[in-house]
């Protein structure tokens, strides 16, 4: 059972088993190559300095577009210059965030973090949820709700009792309290689904196919269909074929993990 | 860390220079249902060391408004916080006030 991020004098310490740091390290090395346009360095040594990069469009991937979002909402011809100054800059530091989490993850010992790791974590841990959340449809403050009624995680009389109590206004964030949805206490669900679904869910063995695959993290596309399909939207509740629903089920899970995980970090961190 | 920003200088057209630099700048930071709600106000209080019920005001805004503007300034002000902001994985936007 993983426990959260806590102030120490040794500084902000968490316990997390073999198993939760494998699958995070993975994610955090399935964003770090999202993040990696495939462009070598750039030839320019001049533009390289100065961090000017070649990209002007929104990233097709709506996940990427959500982490290099355009700058000006309503001036498309902005964002590309903006783009084109701060993009590969703004890449190289999320992927330096996410690489300095996952060397920590490799460290002996309890997880133990300095402040600078702590918020290269933060970073980390946001992006990782940002990805998630696009690649499972997770885009307005119901479809959290939505999504554990899909995957079957609540039942039709928990989501009554969860909207009778969670005002509309804290929809989006019913995960952060110690809500109806079975509460914070513990790690949400990764103990039964980060143990259980890990092996199939991250091809760890060689089959693969068997299992949801949450390598789709990083392309993007599920199997077969187009680049900006997800797994969430295109079946209506109830109507999830079981290997989606598995799919959906160890991402979301996942992501609630991961969203428990980084609530305990922000307070640690704040809490100088 | 990948907090940090290198300032970003923009060769902008000048034409309606007059007109548009009596016009500040503002930062957007629009909702979204991924970041948490003390997550964006630990990034309000750390990047612009805002105080505590200044960056709990802003979070909360951002939360039940859909957005709100975090900070005013020059365009080239405006364009460094966007990309702090979005750095932090907030989705952050900048324009001209109105």
């Amino acid at each position: 059972m993983a426990r959260g991020f806590r102030r120490t004098r040794h500084g902000l310490r968490a316990k997390l088993d073999g198993q939760e740091r494998a699958v995070l390290a993975h994610l955090f090395v399935e964003v770090y190559e999202l993040l990696d346009d495939g462009t070598p360095a750039e030839t320019d040594p001049l533009a390289a300095l100065v961090g000017i990069g070649t990209s002007v469009d929104l990233p097709d991937d709506p996940a990427l577009a959500r982490l290099l979002p355009d700058a000006h909402a309503l001036d498309a011809e902005a964002s590309s210059e903006f783009r084109r100054y701060t993009e590969q800059g703004l890449r190289d530091r999320k992927r330096a965030c996410l690489e300095t989490a996952r060397l920590s993850l490799g460290r002996d010992g309890a997880l133990t973090l300095d402040d600078d790791e702590g918020q290269a974590w933060l970073v980390a841990l946001t992006d990782v949820r940002l990805v998630l959340a696009e690649r499972m449809g997770l885009r307005t403050e119901e479809d959290h709700e939505r999504l554990m009624r899909q995957v079957g995680m609540l039942l039709e009389g928990d989501l009554d009792e969860l909207e009778a109590d969670v005002e509309p206004e804290h929809g989006a964030a019913p995960e952060h309290d110690d809500g109806p949805d079975g509460g914070r206490s513990g790690v949400p669900g990764a103990g039964e689904l980060l143990g259980q679904g890990v092996d199939e869910s991250f091809g760890v063995d060689a089959e693969g196919e068997q299992g949801p695959e949450v390598d789709d993290v990083r392309s993007g596309a599920a199997a077969g269909s187009g680049a900006t399909s997800d797994v969430g939207d295109e079946a209506d509740d109830d109507h999830l074929d079981e290997a989606r629903r598995l799919q959906l089920a160890t991402m979301l899970s996942l992501y609630d993990f991961l969203t428990w995980l980084q609530e305990t970090l922000v307070q640690a961190v704040c809490e100088d | 860390m990948g907090v940090s920003t290198s300032p970003v200088e923009l060769d902008e057209p000048r034409s309606q220079e007059t007109v548009e630099a009596a016009k500040p700048w503002v930062t957007l930071v629009w909702n979204d249902p991924v970041n948490l709600m003390s997550y964006v106000r630990y990034v309000f209080q750390s990047y612009f060391g805002y105080p505590r019920p200044k960056a709990e005001k802003l979070m909360l805004d951002v939360h039940h408004k859909g957005r709100a503007a975090v900070s005013h300034g020059t365009r080239e002000e405006m364009e460094r916080d966007v990309e702090a902001l979005q750095g932090y994985g907030l989705w952050a936007t900048l324009q001209q006030d109105d």
